[in-house]
């Protein structure tokens, strides 16, 4: 049996749930439609994010793209932090399976 | 009611055992999401109650509370930057994103403080809650237009640093954003539900809205205690002239707020008190996912310490009691 994969992007961005409504709102300017999101705890430049109220719970957005939008969704982002927004933002390359 | 007295109410001992069991780092932790959850109940349950006592109530006087509940959210932050930027001792972000945590209020502390007046048989106005409402949002609009103009100053006296931006915010929707904050509605609608549903149907719901109510602020206050705590290893952080301030600041707060509750709006002491708490705590829900957003140039953690590790331990500690006392003594005069 033959497995088809093809070569995508994954980008992971960690910040305060305050920001998912304008995120998801940029990802969709972008023609981003899917990602998947996960309440995440940590500690950092913000202090203790423990999803204990609304102030300090962070998220994992998690987004699989093709190279086309990543290349805008990472100008998006940068936007962001050059804005001062906290954002961790990282990516990787993935395949996926066909 | 008074001194030590005034602290052995449930809600406060829960609260000073959550403190202690986050101290003796004791595995007690509430599920996720439940603090959430306790916190829609309480906010949903005051609306009810306030609500059904407003329909009762003075218009004339509720028009005249929501004035200076307005005032006191936009004064209060003012005060509040002056006392911060005094010598220069805090950036203006940072000043500014603080500061309007003080303008805005913490339900969880007039909750307590509506326990203590309870627990001891004094009678309040139920004009405050409506108070609660205003005082949610104007607070966030001074915080945003003094980082904007901290901005614009910092812009003339520097030149852009490269790979920098100038922060853009979209006040217009942080600003509908803090005006339809989840428990800016919920508390509002709770209320006109309240206003609104038949005395023989409110009645079927006080076992949810009244019986239980003081148990569940004993478990929210827990909670919050384990909160409290856990925010102490941040103040070597903050350092000493914002800890100062999450104390010196409520007491200017809660003197004003005994000032309006007495003098302009005629309260009682219970009443006054209540004003008083309104003015002295300092929010941890509406504004800081808007400061957040709206001032990214600040850190999250001076004004979460503030709020949670030191503002909101005294008041539930110090602040109520006191303010009762300075309430019934200025009253007198």
């Amino acid at each position: 049996m033959s497995v088809v994969t093809h070569d995508e992007k994954i980008v992971q961005i960690i910040t305060s749930s305050s920001l998912e409504p304008r995120l998801l709102e940029t990802f969709e300017k972008i023609g981003i439609t899917g990602y998947t999101a996960f309440n995440v705890r940590g500690n950092g430049d913000s202090g203790i994010q423990d999803s204990h109220i609304d102030a300090d719970t962070n998220i994992l957005l998690m987004i699989v793209t093709n190279p086309e939008s990543y290349e805008r969704l990472m100008e998006a982002l940068n936007k962001y932090k050059r804005r001062g927004q906290h954002l961790m933002v990282f990516s990787m390359n993935t395949e996926v399976l066909s | 009611m008074s001194g030590f007295d005034s602290l052995l109410i449930p809600a406060v001992l829960f609260f000073a055992l959550g403190v202690f069991a986050q101290l003796i780092k004791s595995d007690l932790k509430f599920p996720e999401g439940m603090a959430k959850g306790i916190s829609l109940y309480l906010l949903m349950a005051i609306g009810l109650k306030g609500g059904a006592e407003l329909a009762k109530a003075d218009l004339g006087i509720a028009f005249q509370a929501i004035f200076w509940a307005f005032l006191m959210g936009l004064i209060i932050p003012l005060i509040g930057y002056a006392l911060l930027r005094f010598r220069d001792r805090i950036d203006p972000f940072n000043a500014a994103a603080i500061t309007a945590h003080y303008g805005s209020v913490s339900a969880a502390t007039f909750l307590t403080a509506i326990a203590f007046l309870e627990t001891s048989g004094i009678a309040h106005e139920s004009y405050p809650i409506i108070m609660m409402v205003i005082m949610e949002s104007p607070a966030i609009i001074v915080g945003l237009v003094l980082a904007m103009l901290a901005r614009k100053k910092l812009a003339e006296s520097k030149p852009a640093v490269a790979g920098q931006e100038s922060v853009g915010v979209d006040t217009g929707s942080l600003l509908k954003e803090a005006f339809t904050n989840g428990s800016v509605i919920l508390l509002m609608g709770a209320m006109v539900v309240g206003a609104l549903a038949s005395p023989d149907a409110m009645a079927k719901v006080y076992p949810f809205s009244n019986e239980i109510f003081m148990g569940v602020l004993c478990l929210f206050l827990l909670d919050m205690g384990m909160e409290a705590a856990k925010r102490i290893k941040s103040f070597k952080s903050a350092g000493v002239t914002l800890v100062s301030f999450g104390i010196i600041m409520p007491l200017i707060g809660g003197t004003i707020g005994v000032f309006v509750g007495v003098t302009l709006l005629d309260f009682g002491p219970g009443g006054a008190m209540l004003v008083a708490i309104l003015g002295s705590s300092a929010s941890y829900i509406a504004v800081p996912p808007a400061m957040r957003y709206g001032v990214p140039e600040a850190n999250p953690s001076f004004y979460l310490t503030l709020t949670l590790g030191v503002t909101f331990p005294f008041n539930v500690v110090i602040g109520i009691p006191m303010f009762y006392q300075m309430a019934i003594w200025y009253s007198g005069l």
